[in-house]
C-alpha cells in the first residue's frame, strides 16, 4: 500500500497524467511515424519536444508548480531539475540525424518516459482514440470529484 | 521577401494522406456543420501531414459567440477535431494586426505589439487553410495573407530573442545555457521559415518545412547544432540579422504574491500553491533584464524567474528601435 498527499495527488499527479496523454504521447507516436517515414530530423525534433515534456512532468511531480509557457518551463528546468537539460543537449543534431542518430534519440525517449511512467500514480487512457475517449471523461470525473473533495477549484484544463 | 504561399491544392489533395474526401467527411458529420463555411487547417492543409495526422476543421457561422474548445469526431482510427468560429472572426482578426514592417535581410517583418499566442495559431491556420467547397473562397485574401506572415515572423523573432535573453542571463548566473541557447537557434531557424512565407511552422515540422523553403544548409546546422553565445552569435551573422544584446531587448516583471510575515522572516505566497522566502524588494521591480542583472545577481534574477515571482516579456518599443 501507498499513501499519497491528496492534493498532490489532485493537481501535480493529475497535471501529468493528462500530459501524458494529450501530449506527450502524441510526441512519441510522432517518433515512431517519423522512423517510419524516414524523415529522421523529424524523429529527432518530437525526441527533443518529448524530453522536454518528461522534464517539465518531472519538475511538477517534485512539488513545483505549473510553468507558463515554453520561456518558463525551460528557466524552471534550469534552475531546478538542470539533469533533464544534460539529456535534451544530448541529442544528435536533428538536421543532419541518420537512421542510427533517430534510433539512438527514440532509445534516450523510451528510457526517460519509463522513469516517467513508473513515478505517475495513475494514467488516462488515450483521450484522442475512439477507446479512450469515454473513459478519459470518467478519469477527469474522478479528478474533479477529488478536488472539489479537498475545496480545490475545478481542475484548469489548459494543455495547448 | 517571397510572395505569400501559394493556395494548397484541393481538399481532396490535402486529405489523400489519410484517406479519405471531403465527401466522406461531411457525411460523418452530418447535420453538425449544416449552415457553416469549412475549412480544413493544421498539417493536412499545410501539405505536411502523414496518415495517422489528425483532421482539423474550422467551421464559421453566422453565431458570434466562438470557442476554441474542439468537437471530436473518429472516423475509423483518425481524430477529426472541429471549431466553431464567427465568420467575420477572420477579417476582425486580420484588422488588429499591425500595419507597420521593415524589411530585414530575411524578409519582412512587422513592428508593436504581436497578438496572444492562440491568436497567432489561429491565424497561421486560416492563412493555409483549404476551403471544402468547389469554388469558395480562399478564408484569407493574399494582402491578409501577407500581413498575417509578417506578424508571425515578428513572433518568431520575439521568441528567439527572449530564449537568447535567457542564454545570456544564465551565462551570468553560472547556470547551464545550452538548452536556452539551442532554443534561441531553433528560433531563429523559425524566424527565417516564415520570413520565407511557410506561414504554418509547426515545432516538430521545423526541420521538414525548413528543407522545402529551400533555406542554406549551413544556417540550418549551424542553429541546429547551437549551444552557447558564440554559436548563436554565427547563427545571426549567417541570418544577417545583429541585434546586439538580447537582455537590452527584454524586461522583467515581478508577478503578483501575497506578503507574509512569519516569526523568521517574510514569505511571498505565488498563486495558491508556491511560498517562497521573499527576497530583496528591489529584486521584484520592474526593468530591462540587464539592468535587473547588474542591480541584483544573475542567480537571483534567475531563480525568480524559476520560481515565478519575476516574468520576461519582449521590450516592443527597443525591438522596433533595433529592427527599423
Amino acid at each position: 500500500m501507498k499513501s499519497y498527499d491528496p492534493g498532490w495527488m489532485a493537481e501535480q499527479a493529475a497535471r501529468v497524467a493528462w500530459t501524458c496523454t494529450i501530449t506527450l504521447d502524441g510526441y512519441i507516436e510522432d517518433i515512431d511515424a517519423a522512423m517510419a517515414a524516414e524523415d529522421y530530423a523529424t524523429a529527432v525534433e518530437c525526441a527533443g519536444t518529448s524530453l522536454f515534456l518528461i522534464g517539465y512532468c518531472s519538475l511538477l511531480l517534485n512539488g513545483h508548480q505549473n510553468p507558463d509557457g515554453e520561456e518558463e518551463m525551460l528557466t524552471a528546468l534550469t534552475v531546478h531539475e538542470p539533469r533533464w537539460l544534460d539529456d535534451l543537449c544530448a541529442l544528435p543534431a536533428a538536421m543532419t540525424a541518420d537512421a542510427v542518430d533517430a534510433e539512438r534519440a527514440r532509445q534516450a525517449v523510451n528510457k526517460a518516459y519509463r522513469g516517467l511512467r513508473g513515478r505517475v500514480p495513475f494514467t488516462v487512457p488515450m483521450v484522442r482514440t475512439p477507446q479512450g475517449f469515454f473513459p478519459s471523461l470518467r478519469v477527469a470525473s474522478e479528478v474533479e470529484k477529488l478536488r472539489s473533495a479537498l475545496g480545490l477549484e475545478p481542475f484548469k484544463w489548459d494543455f495547448d | 521577401m517571397n510572395e505569400p504561399p501559394p493556395q494548397p491544392g484541393s481538399i481532396d489533395d490535402c486529405l489523400q494522406t489519410v484517406s479519405t474526401t471531403a465527401e466522406e467527411l461531411h457525411e460523418l458529420l452530418g447535420s453538425v456543420t449544416d449552415g457553416g463555411d469549412l475549412y480544413l487547417v493544421g498539417s493536412l492543409a499545410a501539405r505536411l501531414g502523414t496518415s495517422r495526422s489528425d483532421i482539423d476543421i474550422h467551421i464559421f457561422t453566422d453565431d458570434e459567440k466562438s470557442s476554441d474548445a474542439p468537437m471530436m469526431f473518429f472516423r475509423d482510427q483518425t481524430i477529426v477535431d472541429l471549431r466553431f468560429y464567427p465568420r467575420r472572426m477572420p477579417n476582425r482578426a486580420c484588422e488588429e494586426l499591425a500595419d507597420r514592417w521593415v524589411t530585414l535581410p530575411f524578409g519582412q517583418c512587422s513592428l508593436g505589439a504581436t497578438p496572444a499566442p492562440a491568436a497567432q495559431t489561429r491565424l497561421s491556420r486560416w492563412a493555409t487553410s483549404v476551403p471544402f467547397a468547389d469554388g469558395a473562397p480562399a478564408l484569407l485574401s493574399p494582402a491578409q495573407r501577407m500581413s498575417v506572415a509578417r506578424t508571425l515572423v515578428r513572433a518568431a523573432l520575439e521568441k528567439t530573442v527572449r530564449f537568447a535573453a535567457l542564454g545570456e542571463l544564465f551565462d551570468h548566473a553560472g547556470m547551464d545555457s545550452r538548452a536556452a541557447w539551442r532554443r534561441a537557434g531553433r528560433g531563429a531557424v523559425e524566424t527565417a521559415v516564415r520570413a520565407s512565407g511557410e506561414i504554418f511552422a509547426g515545432s516538430k515540422w521545423l526541420w521538414a518545412i525548413a528543407r522545402r523553403a529551400g533555406l542554406d544548409t549551413s544556417f540550418l546546422v549551424s542553429a541546429d547544432t547551437c549551444r552557447s553565445v558564440e554559436d548563436f552569435h554565427a547563427v545571426t551573422r549567417l541570418a544577417r540579422l545583429d541585434l546586439g544584446p538580447a537582455d537590452r531587448l527584454v524586461r522583467v516583471s515581478p508577478s503578483e504574491y501575497e506578503r507574509f510575515r512569519l516569526s523568521g522572516g517574510d514569505f511571498l505566497l505565488i498563486g495558491k500553491g508556491q511560498l517562497c522566502t521573499a527576497p530583496p524588494s528591489h529584486a521584484l521591480e520592474e526593468a530591462p533584464l540587464h539592468m535587473a542583472v547588474k542591480n541584483s545577481r544573475a542567480q537571483l534574477v534567475a531563480e525568480l524567474l524559476g520560481q515565478r515571482l519575476l516574468s520576461i516579456r519582449v521590450d516592443t518599443d527597443a525591438l522596433d528601435k533595433a529592427i527599423a
